[in-house]
């Protein structure tokens, strides 16, 4: 039940990779990746690229995601980036610029 | 949340830059600087590689960089640090391995280093009975001489 939190003062620029989820409430320029989930919270501006098994944004996200089970946009939340994910959904007041693939069989 | 509110588990690898002004508890490892208003402390288990600047720093673990602290940094018992250290208020406990340089004072660096060695030459001198150049052995303590005929004796081997 430990979470790396990235408090909302602190920034990093560089890589973050951890087994645990991250919590992030500053800011992270770089490059993000978690076994477990990653949280960018209403604090948060991250410029990364996120690589984690699900992701969530409520704060400004501009990077790529790839997420192994599900991305959810949070209804305050901003992003701009490419997602793959099987599994997105982006609540209603979300702002969202990017392309989505959710590795559909044809 | 209020306490610690940034904290690097022990799975967790930083490669980069940390900035901030707030505490960061450290349990995994960074990589790269760090520059905080606030207190880190670094876990027995972790570990920090890089430079740090903040005003606390609590040190349990390995830390390998240099450190400028404005107020106090502590090393615990396991702790070990290559690299040199320098805060008003230094704290080290028995068992703590350190190899670097420790400054405590607002005195610049150089004067301290220029005055040590010049003590310490002199005492490096093989001790024959007439010196002509010795420049100053106004209280030089006898020590060398003795030690060294000491060991004279007793080199005879059986």
């Amino acid at each position: 039940m430990s979470n790396t939190v990235i408090g909302s003062s602190i920034t990093i620029e560089g890589e973050i990779t951890s087994d645990e989820a991250i919590v992030v409430q500053g800011s992270v320029k770089g490059k993000l990746s978690s076994q477990q989930a990653v949280f960018v919270e209403n604090s948060a501006a991250v410029e990364a690229d996120v690589d984690a098994e699900a992701v969530e944004i409520s704060g400004v996200m501009t990077g790529n995601i790839d997420a192994k089970s599900r991305v959810e946009l949070k209804a305050e939340g901003k992003m701009i980036g490419d997602v793959k994910s099987p599994r997105i959904l982006i609540a209603d007041g979300a702002l969202f610029k990017g392309s989505i693939d959710m590795d559909v069989e044809r | 949340m209020a306490k610690a509110p940034t904290v690097v588990t022990a799975s967790t690898v930083i490669r980069g830059r940390v900035s901030g002004d707030e505490d960061l508890d450290v349990l995994g490892r960074i990589h790269g600087s760090i520059e905080l208003k606030g207190s880190i402390t670094l876990d027995a288990a972790a570990r920090i590689d890089g430079d740090v600047t903040a005003d606390h720093f609590a040190i349990h673990g390995i830390f390998v960089g240099d450190a400028q602290i404005t107020d106090t940094i502590h090393l615990s018992a396991a702790s070990r640090v290559i690299g040199d250290l320098r805060a008003p208020r230094i704290i080290i406990e028995e068992g703590a391995q350190i190899r670097g340089r420790v400054d405590m004072g607002d005195a610049p660096a150089e004067s301290i280093s220029t005055r040590s060695p010049k003590t310490a030459a002199p005492r490096r001198a093989p001790a024959p009975a007439v010196t002509n150049d010795a420049p100053d052995e106004d209280g030089e303590p006898e020590l060398p001489a003795a030690a060294s005929a000491k060991n004279v004796s007793v080199k005879k081997r059986s």
